[in-house]
């Protein structure tokens, strides 16, 4: 599904990534570690083709497609989700009414018919469930006014809404209660499927109790230093990043 | 299309045709008029080197002979030019063509009960009407003002009565008709809210077709009287070939609760003057304003608010999107007087320019003489906001897509002021309209 080789990426000539690779297959769930600086928020933007970055060096494979070669609704459209670290507040424009036109952009870049309001709205309702929204956040203006918990928690309602092929989520649980980053992990857990791969980017172990992921990945100064099984978050926990860091200086 | 003759001396033209007008059409407020011409005649049209007009220049609007409409014309507009006005079926309306009265058009019969409306040429004995009428109205110095009081042919003359509540809106409509000559319509309008009276009216002008050329000159006195609450939303939505300069002047009493919408959607230069006197204590104003241009048009908006008094709010905003060539100017001052301790004074206006040929000029004035007061202002012009728009790209929503869901989102956000359901849709129809030009 998505096939980074060698990748390399600077943010107003500052080298952040260098030379990173990453093999996500369909149905799995990749995390994506690190302390702080990193290169993990990096990995995001340029998957999603954020336009500060530069990307220097190496290819991103999705599905066989070179990704820089699209748009970033284009990516979306081909089934790229990303979850935001930081959603943006859009006054004036309801969740719903915004939802709606993606839903329907996204249908027809895939030469479907758009949903009519009936129709959009039953699928809303099912998705809602999910995250245990309730009706009047659609109708709210995006994001606006969301205490950190609901923001978090609408970015896991659009991705439902979305119906992903890959989704990427970003340090989607700082900031949470236990509450609400149980309910996030929840509504992730509810959306895995043997056809949708996840790549979730984290700081603490802490969300992976939640979700298990099949591979863990430590990124230090813009490489993945370290993979492995669902076990590695653990160790990281208990001994924190520096004897990565340790081990990369040996 | 009508002949357009460019004439070399504005202000004589104007002084010659008042000979006539008056000889012929102005006896009632004979006085009145003869006063304001003379001022007219000393203030002159304004020039670029007046500070108050520096970016908008009247040129286009005084090198065109509008004729003034006489009584006797023919009433060319029909129901059929209403059809854009759905809302007006069944509802208390009154309408105008080129400022004269079109009585079949009007629907001012059945009124509820409190409610007084007239048309003013039929009004001019009402005692209300002869303590107010003209009163507010600055023409020893609003060149176009003056104009008006000459030249006004008939206006609507609305009086809530003390304790009314009028729950059903009041529409007063202009339109600017096809007519042999470019015409100017003078639109005169007076409204007194009596002590504890509570009313909406909207205020709508609009073009009979797309190539109608008009200017359309406009003078609204509003009286807020005693713990009345009034609310007046302004929709401009002339063609774009059509010239308004509007006059607006506000006089608030004790607890009174006034709020304006200024909805510029259409004309080619269109320019507001609106004057708010805070003339007694625990007073509100709220003023809001909403426009877009294009093409080469220019929407100007000059804001006056004067506190007069203590305890008193007053709060303003007013957004602008500016395409094209197309300019955009605000000036609003605010005068906190001497007397005028613990006044609460904001005044916001955000603007985006959307190409790299638009013109913005915001001019936040603040003129403060008393020293307990709380007063902000604040101009913002810029593009979009990038992170909003990668945010919905982001979502699959394509780059133009999302660019016109913004700018509808920042400019609509101002409508939901205007609380008559009917004129808020029709406006955001008319934005959302307006956006795909």
């Amino acid at each position: 599904m998505l096939s980074i080789k060698n990748l390399q990426a600077s943010v107003e000539g500052k080298e952040i990534l260098r030379g990173l690779n990453l093999e996500v297959k369909a149905g799995e769930v990749h995390a994506i570690m690190g302390p702080n600086g990193s290169g993990k928020s990096t990995l995001a933007a340029v998957l999603t083709g954020r336009e500060e970055y530069e990307v220097t060096s190496g290819e991103i494979l999705y599905n066989g497609e070179d990704v820089f070669e699209l748009s970033p609704e284009e990516r979306a459209q081909k089934g790229i989700f990303l979850a935001f670290q930081y959603p943006v507040e859009i006054p004036g424009v309801s969740n719903a009414n915004f939802l709606k036109t993606a839903v329907n952009e996204i249908r027809k870049a895939n030469g479907k018919e758009p949903l009519d309001s009936k129709d959009f709205l039953k699928l809303m309702k099912e998705k809602m469930a999910i995250v245990e929204m309730d009706k009047t956040m659609t109708q709210r203006s995006v994001n606006e006014g969301f205490s950190g918990g609901e923001k978090k928690r609408n970015e896991i309602f659009q991705m439902a809404m979305l119906e992903p092929k890959l989704a990427i989520l970003d340090e989607t649980d700082s900031g949470l209660d236990i509450d609400a980053l149980r309910i996030v992990a929840d509504g992730v857990n509810k959306l895995r499927n043997p056809e949708r791969s996840f790549v979730v980017i984290t700081h603490y172990q802490r969300l992976l109790d939640y979700i298990i992921p099949d591979f863990v990945h430590v990124l230090y100064k813009g490489r993945i230093v370290k993979s492995g099984g669902k076990e590695l978050a653990l160790e990281l926990e208990e001994k924190g990043y520096d004897w990565i860091k340790e081990e990369e200086v040996a | 299309m009508n002949n357009v003759i460019e004439i070399s001396n504005p202000k004589e033209n104007y002084l010659n045709d008042f000979e006539i007008f008056s000889e012929l059409y102005g006896k009632t407020f004979a006085a009145l008029r003869k006063q304001a011409i003379e001022s007219f005649d000393k203030l002159g049209f304004p020039t670029k080197k007046n500070e108050e007009w520096k970016y908008f220049d009247v040129t286009p609007i005084i090198n065109t002979n509008f004729r003034f409409t006489s009584p006797s014309t023919e009433n060319k507009t029909t129901a059929n030019d209403l059809k854009s006005l759905p809302f007006l079926k069944d509802a208390i309306a009154v309408v105008f063509e080129n400022g004269k009265w079109n009585e079949k058009l009007s629907s001012i019969k059945n009124l509820p009960q409190g409610l007084v409306i007239e048309n003013i040429s039929n009004a001019t004995e009402n005692e209300i009407l002869k303590n107010h009428f003209s009163k507010y109205t600055d023409f020893t110095n609003h060149e176009f003002a003056a104009l008006n009081t000459a030249f006004m042919l008939d206006g609507t003359f609305i009086y809530i009565e003390p304790k009314a509540t009028i729950e059903k809106p009041i529409y007063i409509i202009n339109i600017v008709s096809e007519q042999e000559e470019p015409v100017a319509a003078y639109c005169r309008n007076l409204i007194v809210a009596g002590k504890n009276s509570q009313t909406k009216i909207g205020f709508i002008t609009l073009s009979q077709n797309e190539t109608t050329n008009g200017f359309v000159n406009v003078v609204n006195e509003l009286v807020a009287s005693e713990n009345s609450n009034l609310e007046f939303d302004f929709i401009q939505n002339d063609n774009s070939n059509v010239h308004q300069v509007s006059n607006t002047y506000v006089y608030q009493k004790r607890d009174s609760k006034f709020s304006i919408n200024t909805v510029s959607l259409g004309g080619n230069m269109v320019r507001n003057n609106l004057n708010i006197m805070l003339d007694d204590e625990n007073i509100e104003s709220h003023l809001y304003g909403m426009y877009v241009a294009n093409g080469n048009e220019i929407i100007d908006n000059h804001t006056a608010v004067h506190h007069a008094k203590p305890h008193c709010n007053s709060n303003q905003l007013y957004k602008g999107l500016i395409d094209d060539k197309a300019t955009g100017i605000f000036n609003g001052k605010i005068f906190v007087h001497k007397d005028a301790q613990k006044t609460n004074a904001f005044q916001s206006n955000k603007n985006i320019l959307l190409s790299n040929d638009a013109n913005m000029y915001s001019k936040p004035q603040l003129e403060i003489y008393a020293d307990d007061v709380k007063c902000s202002h604040g101009a913002t012009t810029g593009q979009l906001d990038d992170e909003a728009l990668f945010y919905l790209r982001s979502r699959g929503i394509g780059k133009q897509a999302a660019q016109s869901l913004l700018n509808f989102a920042f400019a609509s956000d101002v409508l939901k002021n205007i609380t008559i359901e009917s004129l808020h849709d029709y406006s955001v129809n008319l934005l959302a309209e307006k956006l795909k030009k």
